[in-house]
Order: structure tokens, then C-alpha cells, then sequence
């Protein structure tokens, strides 16, 4: 005895409602984000990340390798590897703490002039920073909302970069809605914004900002893909050899990553 | 003539050992485990005979193991319900709460139905496990896995599906039943029955099987 057809017709009416709810959402966001992106002509950059956090219940190991392309401005790029490990306070609270040794990022004392007197980005794609990190993230179910499976995050992040002390606290709150397939995560869609805070440096009180949207699609459990699009502005300041700068870069950036989830 | 006689009366033994009432009673007790009988809560012990209408309860601490006879077992896991409906020549027992593992072995033409919430399970000799889920929805989840042999699962709204050995489904909150497939988790199950061959309680924790979109951060 095998008669799928009426439990095929329950979820195919599901699956139909999840698929006009899925495009209303994306066009949503591309609607709110559009015309932030398109109003600055900002310059486009690309990144690649493999993520590694092994499923360890309550405390998930955490390994990252990410690079950024130099974009069209002609930036020689970003690369950082992470290390640390998220630990699951209460079902809606986590914290993490890491460490993350990068090359290639660009600070106010990096913005100097060349020998024609042009200000141009110094060469620090061979230069190693330290930096420490600190996170406490709380999240909330939104199952009040059409689709249930949406959550509400506020990811707080301290950094202290050893290289040069700068201390920096980005606040992120963004929402994501995943869409489930027989119990299963079949995919995710999330809206966020993420605040950069200089703590001991610069001029600005919000010296990024960042908005972006990002699609996570679960293969399985153990592998995902998720692409994030997002809309950057950071703001630069300072002084160089007596001559004062201040000004901001824009830019969208694209990346792809790889999540690996190992069984322990 | 006497041979025919002696033959039919055979055949009517035989026959009327079949439709008798199946001889259920506690094989193996641990932790707390009570019977609810009528209006009374007896406490289990080894050899206890059951009787159809009586409810099993174990603790969190609780494992019984029903023997059918020579028709089979069934393993009642902790923090489980389950209630002896019928014991005549068709067996029939609803999981109220919690998990049970049902093994049955010679039915002798009679039938076992497990009823959980909305779903029955049919069989005439196999071995399964049937647990309640999470609930999600309006309904708990049940699922159903096979060890051996082909059940039968239909739902009160007329879904139905074979799950045979090696697979597994879920009902969804009573109302749909996913596909049966190979589910990675009942590798671990214990299937163990007999305490002089080992442990026999299954730690498994369904909850684990359920992701939490809570848990999804990957940056």
C-alpha cells in the first residue's frame, strides 16, 4: 500500500505558499536596498570565505579563511584567518570569542601620499595584524510572523586590533527568515545592518556602515552556501605629514562562502 | 471417521488457541513504572500480568519490556504512555506520549496496530519504533522507523504509506507524512531487548533532530 498523492497535495499547497512568500521577501529587500546602493556609484569589490564549525551541541569550534578581490578601485585586497569558538549561553543568547590574524586592512594611517604627492593607499597586504574579538549575540524567534521561522538578531562585536590598539564595537541587528522542507533548513534569506563603532579612533562616531542581504541555501546539514550582497560606506580620517584627510568609501561587495558543519 | 473427528477437533484447538486473548505481562522492569487498571495505579514488577484497557507509565527513569507471548515485545521507553487497547487476536496499543520499540514475531494470523495521535501502524511481523516529536505545529510529530519487515502507516485523513526496512518517516503534526527514507540518527538506536544481552535502554533524543533557526549563525 503506498498512496502518497494526498500527503504529495498537502505539502505541494505548501511548498507553493513558501515559494509566493520567498519572492515577495526577495523583492522586499532588493526594494529596500536598491536605491541605497545605486545612489553613490560605488565601486565593486568580491569575496571568497570557507567556514569550518564543527556541530559540537552547545560549543561550536569556529575556523574561517576569507579573502577579499581588489575591486575596481585597484585595492590589493583582504585576507583574515579566524579561530575561535561560539558558545550557546541559552537557547537566545550566544557568545563567541576569537582570534583573527589579517593582512591587507587599510586604517586612517594608511591614507598617505606617494612621491608625486599623490594620496594613495599604503601596501599593507604583507603586513600581519593581530586582532582579538569578543561577541554576544541574542536572538529572538518571530514565530508571530507569516512563515514562523523568522529571527530577530542583535550581533554585538568588540574588537581590539593588536597592531595598533584601535578598539571597535559593530553592532548588527538583522532579521532572517529561514524556509523549512520536512523539518529540514531548505534555505534562508536576511536583511541586516551593521554599525561600526571607533572606540578609541577617528573622527566619526559610526565610522562603517554597512547594509546587506545574504541567501544561505542548506545542501545538507553538514554543507551550506550562502552569498551575501552588501552595500558598504566607511569613513577615513586623520592627518598625514601635516596634511588632513576626511572622506568615505563606498562600495558594493558580493561574497560567497562555503560552511562546513563536521559532526564531532 | 474418528481420525476426521479427531482432526476437525484439532484444527478447532488450534483455531481457538489463535482468537484467544494474547497473554501480555512485564518482562523487564527499571526505575518507576505504574499501570493505571480501571480507576487504581499498581506498581509494575517482574511477571505482572496486563490486561486490555490498562495504561503503562514510566518515569523519567522508567523502561518496561511487554511480552506478547510468543507473539513478541515491546519496549516501553521513559516518559512514555502507552495504553493496552485490545489484546484479542489483534493486537492494538496507542502511544499517548514518549517512544516505544515493537517487536513482533509470530502473529499467528492475528495483527498488532500501534495507534499514535492521528497515525496507526500496521504489521504482521517486524520490528519498529515509533516516538513522539516535537510539535511545531498543532500536533506532536511522530516518527516511525523500521528495523525489519514492512509497516503500514495510515493517517486519519487517508494518507498512507509502506515504510520498510531501513527506512524511516515523520508525520508532520498528525497531517503529512514525509517520504520514507534512510535516516542517518537510527543507526544508533538500540534495538536491544533482552537485558541479559546488554542495555536496553535508547538514550536518543529526538530533539536533536530538529534544527533550530535560532542556532543558524555562520558569521
Amino acid at each position: 500500500m503506498t498512496d502518497h498523492s494526498k500527503t504529495r497535495r498537502s505539502l505541494g499547497r505548501n511548498g507553493n505558499r513558501r515559494s509566493k512568500f520567498t519572492l515577495l521577501l526577495v523583492w522586499m529587500i532588493f526594494q529596500a536596498l536598491w536605491p541605497l546602493m545605486a545612489q553613490e556609484n560605488p565601486a565593486l569589490r568580491g569575496g571568497l570565505r570557507v567556514l569550518v564549525t564543527p556541530d559540537g551541541g552547545d560549543l561550536d569550534p569556529f575556523l574561517e579563511a576569507r579573502t577579499e578581490f581588489p575591486g575596481t578601485e585597484g585595492l590589493l585586497g583582504f585576507s583574515a584567518l579566524t579561530a575561535g569558538a561560539y558558545y550557546r549561553f541559552h537557547p537566545n543568547l550566544k557568545g563567541g570569542l576569537f582570534y583573527r590574524l589579517q593582512f591587507g586592512a587599510l586604517h586612517n594611517a594608511d591614507w598617505i601620499k606617494n612621491g608625486s604627492g599623490e594620496w594613495v593607499w599604503a601596501d599593507t597586504l604583507g603586513r600581519p595584524e593581530s586582532v582579538l574579538i569578543a561577541d554576544l549575540s541574542p536572538r529572538f524567534l518571530l514565530d508571530f510572523l507569516p512563515g514562523r521561522n523568522w529571527v530577530f538578531f542583535l550581533k554585538n562585536r568588540y574588537e581590539l586590533n593588536l597592531y595598533n590598539g584601535d578598539q571597535a564595537l559593530y553592532i548588527r541587528p538583522g532579521l532572517t527568515y529561514t524556509a523549512f522542507r520536512y523539518r529540514r533548513p531548505l534555505y534562508g534569506l536576511g536583511i541586516h545592518y551593521a554599525a561600526g563603532i571607533g572606540l578609541n579612533f577617528g573622527e566619526h562616531l559610526i565610522y562603517t556602515h554597512q547594509i546587506y542581504a545574504d541567501g544561505l541555501y542548506h545542501l545538507s546539514d553538514r554543507f551550506k552556501l550562502q552569498m551575501q550582497l552588501s552595500w558598504n560606506r566607511h569613513n577615513y580620517a586623520g592627518v598625514y605629514m601635516g596634511s588632513p584627510f576626511r572622506f568615505a568609501e563606498r562600495f558594493i561587495k558580493a561574497e560567497f562562502a562555503a560552511i562546513l558543519i563536521p559532526e564531532l | 471417521m474418528h481420525r476426521k473427528i479427531g482432526a476437525m477437533l484439532l484444527f478447532l484447538l488450534i483455531l481457538l488457541g489463535t482468537l484467544s486473548a494474547v497473554q501480555a505481562s512485564i518482562d523487564f522492569v527499571d526505575g518507576r513504572v505504574d499501570i493505571r487498571r480501571g480507576g487504581s495505579i499498581l506498581a509494575a514488577d517482574f511477571g505482572m500480568d496486563l490486561v486490555a484497557g490498562d495504561v503503562i507509565i514510566t518515569g523519567e527513569d522508567g523502561l518496561a519490556i511487554i511480552s506478547l507471548a510468543d507473539r513478541g515485545s515491546i519496549k516501553v521507553q521513559p516518559d512514555t504512555t502507552l495504553s493496552l487497547n485490545s489484546l484479542d487476536s489483534d493486537v492494538e496499543v496507542e502511544l499517548q506520549s514518549g517512544a516505544v520499540f515493537s517487536r513482533l514475531e509470530r502473529l499467528n494470523g492475528g495483527s498488532y496496530r500501534l495507534r499514535a495521535g492521528t497515525a496507526f501502524a500496521g504489521v504482521r511481523g517486524t520490528e519498529f519504533y515509533t516516538a513522539y516529536g516535537k510539535t511545531i505545529e498543532d500536533l506532536p510529530d511522530v516518527w516511525l522507523c523500521v528495523n525489519e519487515g514492512v509497516v503500514d502507516v495510515s493517517l486519519q485523513n487517508g494518507a498512507a504509506v509502506s515504510v520498510a526496512a531501513g527506512e524511516g518517516i515523520n508525520i508532520l503534526s498528525g497531517r503529512d507524512i514525509t517520504p520514507p527514507q534512510f535516516f542517518a540518527w537510527t543507526r544508533d538506536l538500540n534495538w536491544n531487548m533482552d537485558p541479559s544481552a546488554g542495555e536496553v535502554l535508547d538514550d536518543t533524543d529526538l530533539e536533536t533532530l530538529y534544527n533550530d533557526p535560532l542556532d543558524f549563525d555562520y558569521d
